[in-house]
């Protein structure tokens, strides 16, 4: 064992906006194509924000109905990534013991649909109508819980919740669990399911949501002078990680490896980013040395860029002053939406595969950046995806509490 | 939408009937239902609670160890069988439902 073992990715799932697994997320993504649309519902009407990116595929039809009904939709599409993910890896055939497979999987609200139906029963109909199933349905440790469950895990099943950046703190947690050889596979991963109306009415008193309602596909504008906020998604990504040594014994695909990770707070403020990004700017920088890479080795950053006016230009400046003018920037919650506590693992499954592919996805409504000095100096990518010779890159995650992970992969 | 998102939003709009149509009333004093009309009404409860074919939910079978019922399960069980039956099943006495066949007796001679 040793504190610096070389951990690879072996496994990548997803259910997103754009497509049912990872292929089609992943071709939508290089295609341009929007997830986002206007909800059409009653109940939005009197909504200043009434813009989500629903799943492309609905859960119902990639999993079994009476599973699926002990489960919350952010524990239904964990599991989905994550068999998908489990699968591709090959783990589950390669004779791990039980107790040395680990998993790691976050979520920034939890099970909001669940708890907020169950309350509307218990209005409606008192507390003997509540479903047994209400509590291990809305517990913020329940899709890790459903997802060891489908894999059968026996080495440890965390939970981290950090708002939006719960997904990348699962991914960091892997790593560690790797390096301090708790666990042999580690499955990590993040999940969200909360489009609701609270939660939209509650992000909406933020003033944190696009209210670019007649133009859906345009609303999600990251570092464009016209951002006017986030628009909520649902998804959840996964991935398998395990050390490089026993990932070669036993001849598994290696998409790349997770060489560093960075986790910093700001101390600055509960839910607005310090306005130069000087958490964020030193999550990158522990990140880069954990890896033992200096900002050169950088070719690409798969920013948090939210859309929010405020957290973009505070990125820019945390990747200018960390990494220098030279990375290839790309925003992709332009076309995702904001999947919140699945977005650093979603995010992370694109970084992987821009150095897999050698090829840096479009930043979509960048039609004019914002005149803040970073982003103006930074290489953002938009138009068409770029062609790049990768051999290191960063996937930046910012959540509410001020939380921010940074997460270093380079090529397998 | 899904399905899941317009019901959310349905129960956020539709006003709940005053409490005394909550309850269908015939409800109340509903008629004796038959062995094989209680066994396929818990067969149909199964089905949908717990995945289970009907075939499968004959008087000998137990929840646990025959068709994979959990305690959770269970709860909503006596729930449907309440709501089907008019038959409250009091915890005390779920505990000492093992069988189909148990629950069947139980139904049969409290409704």
């Amino acid at each position: 064992m040793s504190s610096t073992a070389d951990v690879v990715v072996t496994g990548l799932g997803a259910t997103t906006p754009l497509g049912a697994d990872v292929d089609s997320t992943w071709q939508a993504l290089l295609a341009g194509r929007s997830g986002i649309s206007r909800i059409t519902d009653d109940w939005v009407m009197d909504f200043p924000a009434q813009l989500v990116a629903r799943l492309a595929a609905d859960p119902a039809d990639q999993i079994d109905r009476v599973r699926a009904r002990r489960l919350d939709r952010s524990q239904q599409v964990a599991v989905i990534a994550a068999e998908q993910a489990w699968k591709e890896s090959g783990a589950a055939d390669a004779g791990v013991a039980p107790e040395r497979i680990a998993v790691v999987f976050g979520t920034g609200i939890g099970g909001a649909l669940t708890l907020l139906g169950q309350d509307d029963v218990l209005e409606e109909k008192g507390p003997k109508r509540v479903s047994p199933f209400t509590i291990p349905m809305l517990m913020p440790n329940g899709p890790a819980a459903a997802v060891g469950l489908a894999i059968g895990a026996k080495g440890g099943v965390h939970a981290p919740v950090s708002a939006c950046a719960s997904g990348a703190e699962a991914i960091r947690w892997g790593l560690d669990l790797l390096r301090f050889d708790r666990a042999d596979v580690v499955l990590v991963g993040g999940t969200e399911a909360c489009v609701h109306p609270l939660p939209m009415a509650g992000f909406a008193a933020m003033r944190a949501m696009s209210t670019r309602n007649d133009e859906p596909e345009r609303a999600s504008r990251p570092f464009d002078k016209g951002r006017d906020g986030f628009v909520l998604g649902e998804g959840a990504a996964a991935l398998v990680l395990e050390r490089a040594d026993s990932a070669a014994a036993r001849g598994a695909r290696v998409h790349a490896r997770l060489a560093g990770a960075g986790a910093t707070a700001d101390g600055y403020d509960l839910v607005a980013p310090h306005p130069e990004g000087e958490g964020a700017g030193r999550a990158i920088g522990a990140a880069l040395r954990d890896a033992g890479l200096s900002a050169t080795d950088v070719g690409h950053v798969n920013a948090h860029a939210t859309s929010t006016p405020v957290g973009d230009t505070a990125e820019a400046s945390a990747i200018r002053n960390a990494l220098g003018e030279h990375v290839l920037v790309s925003a992709t919650k332009s076309q995702t939406g904001h999947l919140l506590g699945a977005a650093g693992a979603l995010e992370s499954v694109f970084t992987i595969l821009a150095l897999r592919e050698q090829i840096v996805p479009a930043t979509a409504n960048l039609d004019d950046p914002d005149d803040d000095a970073a982003v103006q100096a930074l290489d953002i990518v938009r138009g068409e995806p770029r062609k790049a010779e990768l051999r290191a890159a960063v996937n930046d995650s910012f959540g509410f509490g001020g939380h921010n992970i940074a997460l270093v992969f380079t090529t397998a | 939408m899904t399905p899941t998102d317009t019901r959310d939003a349905r129960s956020r709009t539709t006003t709940p009937p005053p409490p005394g149509d909550a309850v269908p009333s015939e409800r109340e004093d509903p008629p004796l239902a038959s062995t094989q009309e209680i066994q396929a009404g818990l067969g149909e409860i199964l089905e949908e609670v717990a995945g289970v074919t009907p075939a499968d939910a004959t008087p000998e079978k137990s929840f646990t160890d025959d068709l994979d019922v959990d305690s959770l399960s269970m709860v909503e069980i006596a729930t449907a069988v309440e709501d089907k039956f008019g038959v409250a099943i009091p915890d005390d006495q779920l505990a000492n439902i093992k069988t189909v066949g148990d629950a069947i007796s139980f139904i049969e001679s409290n409704q």
